[in-house]
């Protein structure tokens, strides 16, 4: 058997074996070569080894996203370590948690970050310090990890328990998307891919390393800087890019928003999206500025990374909402009823499960989320549950009809609401939260049980919620209730709650 | 045009427009981006309304909370720009 050996920063060498000065990444105000932006990774690297970073150690990199990020990333991947991204849009107490269910040996932190970790009372041990990033070491932890296969990163989203969640995800089942997405979007090193999401969203994934893979360059946009459609607007013409990949959100703030009139795009070809449904009247709008570009729907939860694809005709515009289209070479289906039996007709509705090369190893540290997370068949095949309903239609595309259990999409974010609800109850005088989503307005509404809280805590408990949570995260309305509506049973009644929207 | 009445448009606009009947206090000085209480979208969304309503335009790295993160800041900024 040939297993594969190839490890993420491999990309890396290989391009500045071709052309290491070519240029990799660019800021607002910088450009690095493959070369500067390795050999700072090779630096990075030394001082992880001289400090006794083992294989399979944590790295947890908190900061908004920079050049040194990508070399941390890199450093981890030469290093045979596990990075774990935490995108500074996080409070210091929800990277705290993070941080304490990863379990890292180091921690890398820009200056902000290091500041935040250290006004909730963390000590940082500095161990080397530049410009952009401190390096941080911490106490090494006893525990020792056994993987059967080479961990890349493990990416935290939110969880239905109410804290965090660690998807696991080795080089392999990365690298398969990776070369799959570069060879069917036809990405060479003339591109110049747009970096907007996160680093701790999968969507980075594609931008950090189908860019490297193909010795293009990366344009890094800021959190900042991707939260303001006008100033993207010409940020993209300008920086010429060519391959975009973001949620629908975006695109929505770009058509409506961005006076995309105003410049001019013409080096742009792919224009990806995932996370989310795109509203067909935002699409509508965005083609009318950007008309013959190669659109596609890439779906997948961040388990399986992107596992469909549905490539968008233009010129036939008859959809009722974009399927989520055909199985990715790597990736197999199987479609259960309510009772795990396979469907096998059309146009049937059932929850997606997914087998293949892509999809992650398990939950960090939770082996009980990680068996119930799939589905075995007969000959004990591993398919995750994505939760998502979905039918085939005719033509053997999938599409989306909706989620299983309570899981949220706003703005593309993935959001648990009982990871607010949790939140919200400990703050004192709340016996009880219901966090629901409106999905005609686009907003977060938590129903807040309690008999002693006036308007006044209602401030207050936004206020505590901003504190523990991202901004994404955090209710637009909150409707307080001397007690929930209960069913026959005694549980609480969504559907009542829903009535109230 | 004077500062009080751009700042009581302005926060009607907030009001009505963006916060909707919850029961957050907007005060001149209540920090509106950097709290959460408008978000991007309606970040995005306010610039446009403050152009058409002040026929002033806002350049792409204006759009920020270092000029929009209040209604004192915002009515300052946008008579900056008249």
């Amino acid at each position: 058997m040939i297993a594969s050996k190839k490890l993420l920063h491999h990309f890396i060498e290989q391009i500045i074996q071709e052309n290491g000065q070519s240029i990799y990444i660019k800021t607002a105000s910088h450009s690095f070569s493959y070369q500067q932006v390795f050999d700072l990774a090779k630096k990075y690297q030394k001082i992880l080894e001289s400090n006794g970073i083992q294989k399979q150690d944590r790295i947890v990199i908190y900061a908004s996203k920079n050049m040194s990020s990508i070399a941390v990333m890199i450093a981890s991947s030469l290093c045979g370590a596990i990075y774990v991204p935490i995108s500074s849009i996080n409070p210091a107490s929800r990277a705290i948690q993070i941080i304490d269910e990863a379990t890292p040996r180091f921690i890398v932190c820009d200056k902000e970050c290091g500041t935040a970790l250290q006004s909730s009372g963390r000590e940082l041990n500095i161990v080397c310090s530049d410009d952009e990033m401190d390096l941080c070491l911490l106490k090494p932890s006893a525990e020792l990890l056994v993987f059967d296969e080479e961990i890349a990163f493990i990416l935290f989203t939110s969880g239905s328990t109410g804290t965090p969640k660690g998807v696991v995800i080795s080089h392999e089942a990365a690298i398969v998307f990776i070369e799959w997405a570069a060879n069917e979007f036809g990405i060479t090193g003339s591109d110049v891919i747009s970096s907007i999401a996160p680093f701790n969203f999968d969507l980075s994934v594609f931008d950090i390393y189908v860019t490297a893979m193909s010795g293009a360059t990366l344009l890094l946009y800021s959190e900042n800087e991707t939260k303001n459609a006008l100033l993207m607007a010409m940020r993209l013409s300008e920086d010429k890019a060519s391959t975009i990949y973001a949620t629908p959100t975006f695109y929505a703030a770009l058509a409506n928003y961005g006076k995309l009139h105003k410049y001019d795009y013409a080096c742009l070809k792919n224009v990806l999206f995932a996370g989310e449904v795109f509203h067909l009247e935002n699409f509508a709008k965005l083609l009318q500025y950007w008309p013959h570009r190669n659109y596609a729907n890439l779906y997948g939860p961040t388990e399986t990374n992107v596992c469909t694809f549905f490539k968008v005709d233009v010129a036939h515009m008859n959809y009722l909402n974009f399927p989520i289209g055909l199985a990715c070479p790597y990736a197999s289906f199987l479609l259960l009823s309510a009772d795990d039996k396979v469907i096998e007709s059309t146009d049937v509705e059932g929850e997606l499960v997914v087998a293949g090369a892509s999809v992650f190893n398990q939950y960090w540290k939770d082996e009980d989320k990680t068996s119930a997370a799939f589905y075995r068949d007969a000959k004990h095949q591993r398919y995750y549950r994505t939760g998502d309903i979905v039918y085939r239609n005719k033509e053997g595309a999938y599409v989306y009809v909706a989620r299983k259990d309570r899981m949220i999409k706003k703005n593309g974010y993935r959001i648990e609401p009982s990871e607010i609800e949790k939140i919200v109850v400990s703050y004192p005088k709340v016996s009880n939260a219901v966090v629901l989503f409106s999905k005609e307005k686009n907003i977060l509404i938590c129903f807040v049980e309690s008999v002693e809280v006036i308007d006044n805590d209602i401030f207050n408990i936004r206020v505590f919620c901003q504190n523990h949570l991202p901004l994404y995260m955090l209710p637009d309305k909150f409707v307080v209730l001397f007690s929930m509506p209960q069913t026959s049973s005694g549980k609480v009644d969504l559907q009542a709650l829903k009535n109230m929207l | 045009m004077n500062i009080e009445t751009v700042q009581a448009e302005i926060k009607e606009y907030v009001l009505e427009t963006i916060v909707q009947g919850d029961s957050v206090v907007i005060n001149n000085d209540t920090p509106l981006i950097s709290s959460g209480i408008i978000d991007s979208i309606s970040t995005l969304k306010m610039v446009e309304f403050l152009e058409g309503k002040y026929q002033i335009e806002f350049e792409p790295h204006e759009v920020d909370r270092e000029n929009l993160d209040s209604v004192e800041m915002i009515a300052a900024f946008v008579l900056s720009k008249k």
